[in-house]
C-alpha cells in the first residue's frame, strides 16, 4: 500500500486557528495538505462515531438524529438529508455524488484528497442508519489523484473492519465501491447519475419514483453529496445541539460549510465558516480583499450556475434563506468575484458555453435553446449583436426555467444570464448595433 | 369519475383516474395538444416539452401553472386545464420555435411531407417567421439498408425511434449518440437495421428521419395515394394493414390500428413483402396452353370444355387463398374432390389447432392480450421469424414484470418505461435452434422436437398427475432442474400462456402444449394457449375441411383422378417434387393463380387471380379471426385488357358455366351465404357489420385524380364505380371501422390514428373491424388430455429448419430489396459435427441435396445440437422437400 505517497492536493488555505468543535470538517487537516490516512484519523478521534452508533443506536434513532439536526445537502439542492432519508424503508443502496464539475467548486476534491476516512465514515454511517450493504462513490473522472486516494483508504479501512462484514463485530455488514464517471456535468444530477452508474446514457430520469424509491437497478437509493456525508460523523459525535449552535444568527441552515473564494483577490482558497457568515467577510477578511488595481464589479454566490450579484450585495448572509433573498441561489457556497477588466457579456459567453456543452441533450428548451444563446452572445462579443438578439436572450431564459425544462441543468445555465441582464444592461447596449 | 374542465368545458371520464394523464384525456376528447415524444404505446418522457399546458387548482384560481401534459396525471376529483390561455401558447409556440432552429425546412423534397407530424404541428402553433439567424448543425446520414433512408438532419430528437427500437422491439443495433443539439440517432457503422420491425421507425419517427426506402423509388404524396384497407399475408397474425397505390402499383404499406392483433406496429415482412404484387412476374390474362387469351369467355368455355370430358376433378386449395375462393373451389369439384393443398403432417397440427379453438380448456389469446400473461411457455415455435408480431408481444409481457414494482410505488403505467427493469416476467423457450427471444428469456433449452414433446408432456404431468405420463425422472439433472424451476414459477403465476405451432409438423408438440394448457385449467389459472398456423388462412382452409394435399397426389398417381384444378397454390414447395411431378404428368390442369410458378408451364389453362390488392375477401387468423380485405384498385383502369379477377369469381363463373345457371355470387357475402349453409361458424362473418354508406378510397386532399391519365389521354376517364364493396374510388365517403387510410383534417400523419380512437391507443370509436368465429365456451366439456406416442429412435442426422423473416415466406421473399436481405444457402452444424465431416466453418462448399447442386456455406454455432443440419427454411437454392422427410445430402467440397 503506498500510503505515505504525497499526493500535493488541490488547495491548503486554512489560515484560521481551528478546534474540533468550531471547524468539524477541517480540524484535522495539516498546512502542507497531506492526506491524513487511517492511523493519524483514528488518533484524531476517527471512527469514534461508527464505533458508537454499531454499539449504541438502531438505524432509526440515527435517521432521527440526522433529521432533527437539520443538516441540508450540500450538493446545491439544499434538501434536508433526514428528510431524504426517510424515504428509504427497506434495504437500500448509497450513493456519494463526488462528481464535483460545477465549474468554480473545487470543495468535494478537498475533502476527497485530505479526509477521505471522514467520507467513509460518514458512508458508513449513513449506510448504517438506511440500511445499506453496499455505497458507491461517483467521483468525477478528472480527479485521478482523488480516485486513487479514496481506493487506498477503502483499503485501509477494509483492513480494519470498518468496512467489509460483520464490521466490528457487529452484524452490519457494508462495502464500498469507487465509480469513476467520464466527465460529464450531468452525471451530478441524481437521477443521471443513476442511469450512468448503471451503464446506461446519462439522461435525468422524471421523478417520482425518487432515487429513494426506486433508485439504481430498481433498489431504494439515497445519494448525498460529499459535504454532505462529511458532516454526519460529528453530529453523532457532539449531538444536536452542538450541530445546531454551530451557525450563526439569522441562518436558517445549520453548522459549518467549506466556503472559498476565487478571483482576482489576494488569497483565494477554501474554509470551513459557520452558516450565515457573510460574503463580505468572506471575501475581504478570508481572501484578504480584491489585488490592488482591481475593483469588485460583480460576484457569484455558489458556482456558475447561480446568479451574478452586485459588491451592494456583499452584506448578504452566506445561507440559503439570506441569498434567496437576492432571487438567487447559495449553491455550493464558493465565491467567485468578478473584477472590474471583466466584461460580463465575455464572462457570460464562457460559462454559457460550458452549459451548452454540457447539456445533455434530452430536452428542447435546453438542448436548442443554450447553442442559441451561445450563438447570439457570440454575436455580441464580436459587437455585431441586433436589439432584437436581447428580446430573444429574454424569450429563451423565460424557456429554462424550473418546470418547463426536464431537468435544473438548464435554470441553472439561464440564473447568471437573467441576473446578467438585470444588473448589467448597460453592458449588452453597448455591444450591440 | 372524474370531471375534467378543459377550456371551461366540462367532460367526464370514468375509472380512469391514474391510469391516463391529461395529454390523452384532452385528445380522447378531441383537443389537440401538440405533442412529439409521447406516444400511445411508447409512453411518457417529457424529454420534447412540448404539450404544456395550463392547470389551475380550483375553479377560482386564475394564475394557474404550466405544466407538462404528458407527464401529469388527473389526480383530483374535479381538474381545472386550460389550452387557451395566451403564456401556454406562446410557452408552446416557443418550443416549436427552438425545435425549428435545426430543422432543414426541406418539405419539397421530403418523403415525410403531407404526411408529417412534424408539419402539422407546426401549422397548429402558427410558427410561420423565424428570428434564428444562424448556421444549423448538420449530419452525415448511413446507410440503413434496403427498407429505410436516413436523412437525420431533419431530426427533432424526440428520442422515439430508439424507445421503439431498443425498449419496444428489443434492438440492439440503433443507438443515440453525442450531447447537446448534436445528437445522432444511428448505427455504429453503415448497415442494415437488423431487428424484425425496423420499418415502424418510419411511422414512429415524426418528422422525415427514417423513410420508407421503397415508397421513394417511385413516390407519390400520401393525399395521392389510393388505399384500402387489407390484411397481412405474411403469416397467420392477420395484420390490418392500410395499403396505397398509385398507377396500378402499390407504393406503400402501412400500419392500420387493431386493437387486438397489431396495434401501432407491424413487422418489416408485411410491411416490406409487397414486391410480388407489382411484379411483371404476375399472370394479367388467362393462357390456354401457354398462349395468351384475351377474352374471358374462351378461357371459361375451354376450362368447361377440359371439365367435362374428365372422369374426376381434384380441386387443390390453398392455406393463403381467401376462405371465398377456396369455398368456391370446393362447390365446383365436390366436398369429396376437394383438398386444402396442405401436407398431410401440417394438416393434423391443423386439426388439432381447430379441435383446441372449439373445445380447448383455455382460450386462445389475441396477440395484444398477450401482453397480459405473466409467465410464458414456448414450445418449438420460433415466433420471432414465423409470426412475429406474437413475439413482439411477448417481449412485452416480459417487460411487464415492472408493472408490479410500478403498482406498488403507484408509477402510472404511462410512466413505467421509465424505470429501469429488471424484473421480467419469465419465459421458458423449448426449440430446435436459438431464437432471438432468448435474450429475454429465463430458460432456452435446445433439443430435438421429440425431446420438447417429452417437456411438454411432462410439464402436464407434474402439474397434474391424470395427465399422460412422462415422468420427471427421466430427464437429465440439469433438465429437471430447469422443470422444477420453471414449475415453482408456474405455481405463482396467475396468467399463464403457452405457444406452440406447426411449424415443425410435428402434432405431438401441438398435444403436448394443448395437455400443458388444459394442466393449467386443472390448476384453476386464467391462462391461455396458442397454437400458431404458418399460412395467412390456414385455419380457414382447415375449418372448411378437405383432405390433405398427400391425398390429391395420391390419386392423381394412381390416376383416380384424370384433372386437377390448382388455386393459388404452389405445390412443388409443399411435397417431394418427384411426387408432384409424377402426379401432374398427362394430366389437365387448370391454375388460378396471380403468379407464374412451377406448375404454369404444364397448365392447360391458367386463369389470373386477384391478389389482396385487386380483390376482396376474407381471411381467418390463427385463433379464428374472420377479417376482410378489400380490392385497392381496379387493375382494368390502368391495364386496359387486365383480365385479373378474384379467384372465387372465376371458380364461380365457371361453375354456372357448368351448370349453365345465372350468375348468383357478385358480392363476397352472397359466397359466404352458400357457405355458411354447409359450415355454420362463418355465419358470423355475415354479422360483420353491413356497412351500408359509401367510404372513400381516396384522401381528401387528392390533388391530381384529373390529371392521372393525361399524359395518355387529355379526356377525364370516368371514375371506375365499385359494385362489390362499401369503397368508392373517389374521395367521396365516410369513414367506418373499416378506415382506408389514417387521415383526419389537420392530421396528415399517422398519428391521426388519435382521431379514429375512443380511448387513445385502446379503442377505435366503431370497434375493431373482425370478427372471432369461435368463442370460447367455458361451460363446454372441453378436450380430455392427448395421450402420448413413443416415436423411433432417432436417425444419426436430423433436419431442422430454420425460419427467417425476410426469406421464408414464399410471396414476400419475391420482393426485391427482401431478397437483397435474404440469406444465401446455409447449413449450421455443430461444432463436433464439423471436426467429424472435416469441413471448415465459414467455407463454401458444394453439395447434392436431393439430386440439386446447391453452395453452400457452412457456419457453426455453440446451440447447435449434435446430429442437428440446420436449412434455411423457404430460401432459394434449398429444396424444399427436405423438410418433408426425405433427404440425401453428399457433400462434394
Ligand atoms: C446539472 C446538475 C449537476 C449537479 N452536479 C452535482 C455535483 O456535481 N455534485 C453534487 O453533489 N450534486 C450535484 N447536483 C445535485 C444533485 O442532483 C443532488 O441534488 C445531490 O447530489 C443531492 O445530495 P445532497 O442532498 O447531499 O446535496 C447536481 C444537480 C444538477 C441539476
Ligand atoms: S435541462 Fe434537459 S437537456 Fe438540459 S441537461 Fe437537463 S434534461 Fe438534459
Ligand atoms: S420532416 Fe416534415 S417538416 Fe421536415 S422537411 Fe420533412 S416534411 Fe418537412
Ligand atoms: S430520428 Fe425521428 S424519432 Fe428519432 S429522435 Fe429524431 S425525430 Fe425523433
Ligand atoms: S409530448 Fe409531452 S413532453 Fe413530449
Amino acid at each position: 500500500m503506498i500510503v505515505n505517497k504525497r499526493i500535493k492536493s488541490v488547495c491548503t488555505a486554512n489560515i484560521v486557528k481551528k478546534s474540533k468543535e468550531t471547524h468539524p470538517l477541517t480540524w484535522r487537516l495539516n498546512k502542507e495538505g497531506k492526506t491524513i490516512w487511517l492511523n493519524e484519523y483514528v488518533q484524531k478521534e476517527g471512527y469514534i462515531a461508527v464505533k458508537r452508533i454499531l454499539k449504541k443506536s438502531t438505524p432509526e434513532e440515527v435517521k432521527t438524529e440526522i433529521k432533527d439536526s437539520g443538516l441540508k445537502g450540500r450538493g446545491g439542492a439544499g434538501f434536508i438529508t433526514g428528510i431524504k432519508w426517510s424515504l428509504t424503508n427497506e434495504e437500500s443502496l448509497l450513493l456519494c455524488n463526488a462528481d464535483e464539475m460545477e465549474p468554480n467548486t473545487y470543495k468535494d476534491r478537498l475533502l476527497l484528497e485530505q479526509e477521505p476516512h471522514l467520507l467513509i465514515e460518514g458512508m458508513i454511517i449513513a449506510a448504517y442508519a438506511n440500511n445499506s450493504y453496499k455505497g458507491y462513490i461517483f467521483i468525477r473522472g478528472e480527479y485521478i489523484d482523488a480516485i486513487n486516494i479514496i481506493n487506498i483508504a477503502i483499503k485501509e479501512a477494509r483492513k480494519k473492519n470498518f468496512l467489509g462484514k460483520n464490521i466490528l463485530n457487529s452484524e452490519f455488514c457494508f462495502d464500498i465501491c469507487v465509480h469513476s464517471g467520464a466527465g460529464r456535468y450531468i452525471c451530478g444530477e441524481e437521477t443521471a447519475l443513476i442511469n450512468s452508474l448503471e451503464g446506461y446514457r446519462a439522461n435525468p430520469k422524471r421523478k417520482p419514483p425518487f432515487p429513494g424509491q426506486l433508485g439504481a437497478w430498481g433498489k431504494p437509493t439515497v445519494i448525498n453529496n460529499v459535504e454532505t456525508l462529511c458532516n454526519i460523523p460529528s453530529i453523532i459525535n457532539y449531538g444536536l445541539n452542538w450541530y445546531k449552535k454551530l451557525c450563526l444568527p439569522g441562518s436558517e441552515d445549520n453548522g459549518t460549510k467549506l466556503m472559498g473564494c476565487s478571483g482576482k483577490v489576494k488569497n483565494p482558497g477554501l474554509w470551513e465558516v459557520p452558516m450565515g457568515i457573510t460574503a463580505m467577510e468572506i471575501i475581504e477578511e478570508f481572501a484578504g480583499g480584491m489585488i490592488k488595481g482591481y475593483k469588485l464589479k460583480a460576484w457569484q454566490p455558489g458556482g456558475a450556475s447561480t446568479g451574478i450579484l452586485l459588491p451592494k450585495h456583499l452584506k448578504v448572509q452566506m445561507c440559503s434563506n439570506g441569498i434567496r433573498k437576492l432571487g438567487t441561489r447559495i449553491g455550493t457556497a464558493i465565491i467567485l468575484a468578478i473584477d472590474d477588466t471583466v466584461n460580463i457579456i465575455y464572462f457570460l459567453k464562457n460559462i454559457e458555453k460550458f452549459f451548452n456543452r454540457e447539456s445533455c441533450g434530452w430536452c428542447t428548451p435546453c438542448r436548442e435553446g443554450l447553442p442559441w444563446i451561445v450563438k447570439i452572445l457570440k454575436t455580441l462579443e464580436n459587437k455585431k449583436g441586433k436589439y432584437k438578439d436581447l428580446d430573444i436572450l429574454i424569450d429563451l431564459t423565460k424557456q429554462l426555467t424550473n418546470g418547463k425544462t426536464f431537468c435544473a441543468l438548464a435554470p441553472g445555465a439561464s440564473e447568471p444570464l437573467i441576473s446578467a441582464i438585470k444588473y448589467f444592461r448597460n453592458d449588452f447596449d453597448k455591444l450591440m448595433v | 369519475m372524474t370531471i375534467i374542465n378543459v377550456d371551461n368545458k366540462d367532460y367526464e371520464i370514468k375509472n380512469n383516474r391514474n391510469k391516463k394523464n391529461l395529454l390523452e384525456i384532452c385528445l380522447s376528447f378531441g383537443i389537440d395538444i401538440p405533442y412529439f415524444c409521447w406516444h400511445p404505446i411508447l409512453g411518457s418522457v417529457g424529454s420534447c416539452r412540448q404539450c404544456i399546458i395550463k392547470r389551475y387548482n380550483n375553479r377560482d384560481d386564475t394564475l394557474g401553472q404550466i405544466v407538462i401534459a404528458c407527464t401529469t396525471s388527473a389526480i383530483k376529483k374535479n381538474e381545472f386545464i386550460t389550452t387557451k390561455d395566451p403564456e401556454g401558447f406562446s410557452c408552446r409556440s416557443k418550443i416549436i420555435e427552438l425545435m425549428m432552429t435545426n430543422h432543414p425546412h426541406d418539405c419539397p423534397v421530403c418523403e415525410e411531407g403531407g404526411q408529417c407530424h412534424l408539419q402539422d404541428m407546426t401549422v397548429i402553433l402558427k410558427h410561420n417567421s423565424r428570428r434564428y439567424n444562424f448556421n444549423k448543425r448538420t449530419h452525415k446520414n448511413q446507410y440503413l439498408g434496403p427498407f429505410i433512408n436516413h436523412e437525420m438532419n431533419r431530426c427533432i430528437t424526440c428520442y422515439r425511434c430508439i424507445r421503439f427500437y431498443k425498449d419496444y422491439a428489443g434492438g440492439k443495433d440503433l443507438g443515440v449518440f453525442g450531447s447537446s443539439n448534436n445528437i445522432y440517432f444511428g448505427r455504429l457503422r453503415n448497415g442494415r437495421l437488423e431487428n424484425e420491425f425496423s420499418g415502424n421507425l418510419i411511422e414512429i419517427c415524426p418528422t422525415g428521419v427514417f423513410t420508407d426506402k421503397q415508397y421513394s423509388m417511385h413516390y407519390a404524396r400520401k393525399w395521392d395515394l389510393q388505399y384500402a384497407p387489407s390484411i397481412c399475408t405474411g403469416c397467420s397474425c392477420g395484420c390490418n394493414l392500410n395499403v396505397g397505390e398509385r398507377y396500378g402499383k402499390i407504393r406503400k404499406i402501412e400500419n392500420r390500428f387493431n386493437s387486438k392483433i397489431n396495434h401501432y406496429f407491424i413487422c418489416d415482412r408485411g410491411r416490406f413483402g409487397y414486391g410480388y404484387i407489382n411484379s411483371s412476374n404476375r399472370n394479367r390474362i388467362p393462357f390456354i396452353n401457354n398462349n395468351p387469351i384475351k377474352s374471358i369467355d374462351l378461357a371459361i368455355d375451354y376450362s368447361i370444355a377440359l371439365l367435362n370430358t374428365s372422369n374426376r376433378v381434384i380441386g387443390i386449395g390453398s392455406p393463403r387463398a381467401s376462405i371465398e375462393s377456396n369455398f368456391a373451389l370446393c362447390k365446383l369439384v365436390g366436398k369429396q374432390n376437394f383438398s386444402n393443398g396442405i401436407e398431410k403432417r401440417e394438416v393434423e397440427c391443423l386439426k388439432i389447432n381447430i379441435d383446441v379453438l372449439y373445445k380447448g380448456a383455455l382460450p386462445f389469446s389475441s396477440i395484444i392480450d398477450i401482453e397480459d400473461h405473466d409467465l410464458i411457455i414456448i414450445l418449438g415455435e420460433d415466433i420471432t421469424q414465423i409470426s412475429a408480431r406474437i413475439a413482439l408481444a411477448v417481449r412485452q409481457a416480459a417487460q411487464r414484470g415492472s408493472f408490479n414494482i410500478a403498482q406498488k410505488y403507484k408509477i402510472y403505467e404511462w410512466d413505467v418505461k421509465n424505470i429501469n427493469n429488471e424484473n421480467k416476467h419469465p419465459i421458458y423457450i423449448f426449440t430446435t435452434n436459438k431464437t432471438r427471444l432468448d435474450a429475454i428469456a429465463y430458460e432456452t433449452v435446445i433439443c430435438t422436437k421429440e425431446e420438447i414433446t417429452k417437456f411438454g408432456f411432462a410439464i402436464a404431468n407434474s402439474i397434474d398427475h391424470n395427465s399422460p405420463k412422462k415422468k420427471l425422472n427421466s430427464f437429465n439433472n440439469n433438465n429437471k432442474k430447469i422443470l422444477l424451476k420453471l414449475l415453482k414459477k408456474l405455481r405463482c403465476s396467475k396468467r399463464p400462456l403457452i405457444i406452440s405451432g406447426c411449424s415443425l409438423k410435428h402434432s405431438l408438440v401441438l398435444k403436448s402444449a394443448y395437455n400443458i394448457s388444459r394442466a393449467f385449467k386443472f390448476l384453476g389459472k386464467k391462462g391461455s394457449i396458442i397454437l400458431n398456423s404458418n399460412d395467412s388462412n390456414s385455419v380457414g382452409v382447415t375449418m372448411l375441411g378437405g383432405k390433405s394435399l398427400n391425398w390429391a397426389i395420391k390419386k392423381l398417381i394412381k390416376n383416380k383422378a384424370d384433372a386437377v384444378i390448382i388455386l393459388e397454390n404452389n405445390i412443388y414447395r409443399r411435397m417431394k417434387s418427384s411426387l408432384v411431378y409424377n402426379a401432374l404428368k398427362n394430366k389437365k390442369i387448370i391454375l388460378i393463380d396471380y403468379k407464374k410458378n412451377t406448375t404454369i408451364d404444364k397448365a392447360n389453362v391458367v386463369l389470373p387471380a386477384a391478389t389482396i390488392a385487386e380483390g376482396n375477401g376474407t381471411l381467418i387468423n390463427y385463433e379464428g379471426r374472420a377479417q376482410r380485405f378489400f380490392k385497392i384498385y381496379e387493375p382494368s383502369y390502368y391495364r386496359t385488357g387486365d383480365l385479373t379477377k378474384e379467384s372465387w369469381r372465376w371458380l364461380h363463373a365457371l361453375t354456372i358455366a357448368k351448370k349453365n345457371s345465372k350468375l348468383e355470387w357478385i358480392h363476397l357475402n352472397d359466397v359466404l351465404k352458400v357457405c355458411s349453409k354447409y359450415h355454420p361458424a362463418f355465419n358470423r362473418i355475415l354479422n360483420l357489420s353491413q356497412l351500408k354508406r359509401n367510404l372513400a378510397r381516396l384522401p381528401h386532399r387528392l390533388s391530381g385524380r384529373t390529371a392521372i391519365n393525361s399524359n395518355i389521354q387529355i379526356h377525364e376517364k370516368k371514375i371506375h364505380k365499385d359494385i362489390y364493396s362499401t369503397f368508392t374510388f373517389s374521395t367521396k365517403g365516410y369513414n367506418s371501422s373499416e378506415i382506408a387510410f389514417a387521415w383526419y383534417p389537420g392530421w396528415n400523419s399517422p398519428q391521426a390514428w388519435n382521431k379514429f380512437q375512443k380511448e387513445i391507443g385502446v379503442k377505435l370509436y366503431a370497434g375493431n373491424p373482425g370478427i372471432r368465429l369461435i368463442n370460447y365456451c367455458k361451460k363446454k366439456k372441453y378436450l380430455s388430455y392427448y395421450k402420448y406416442v413413443g416415436f423411433k429412435k432417432n436417425k444419426r442426422w436430423q433436419i431442422i429448419p430454420i425460419y427467417h423473416l425476410l426469406g421464408s415466406e414464399e410471396n414476400s421473399a419475391l420482393t426485391h430489396s427482401i431478397n437483397k436481405c435474404t440469406k444465401k444457402p446455409y447449413i449450421k452444424i455443430s461444432k463436433q459435427d464439423i471436426k467429424l465431416l472435416k469441413v471448415t466453418p465459414g467455407s463454401k462448399i458444394k453439395a447434392i441435396v436431393n439430386n440439386k447442386e446447391v453452395n453452400i456455406i457452412i457456419k457453426n454455432t455453440n446451440n447447435m445440437r449434435n446430429g442437428f443440419i440446420g436449412f434455411p427454411f423457404g430460401i432459394k437454392g434449398i429444396p424444399l422437400e427436405i423438410f418433408c422427410m426425405c433427404f440425401k445430402i453428399i457433400i462434394i467440397k
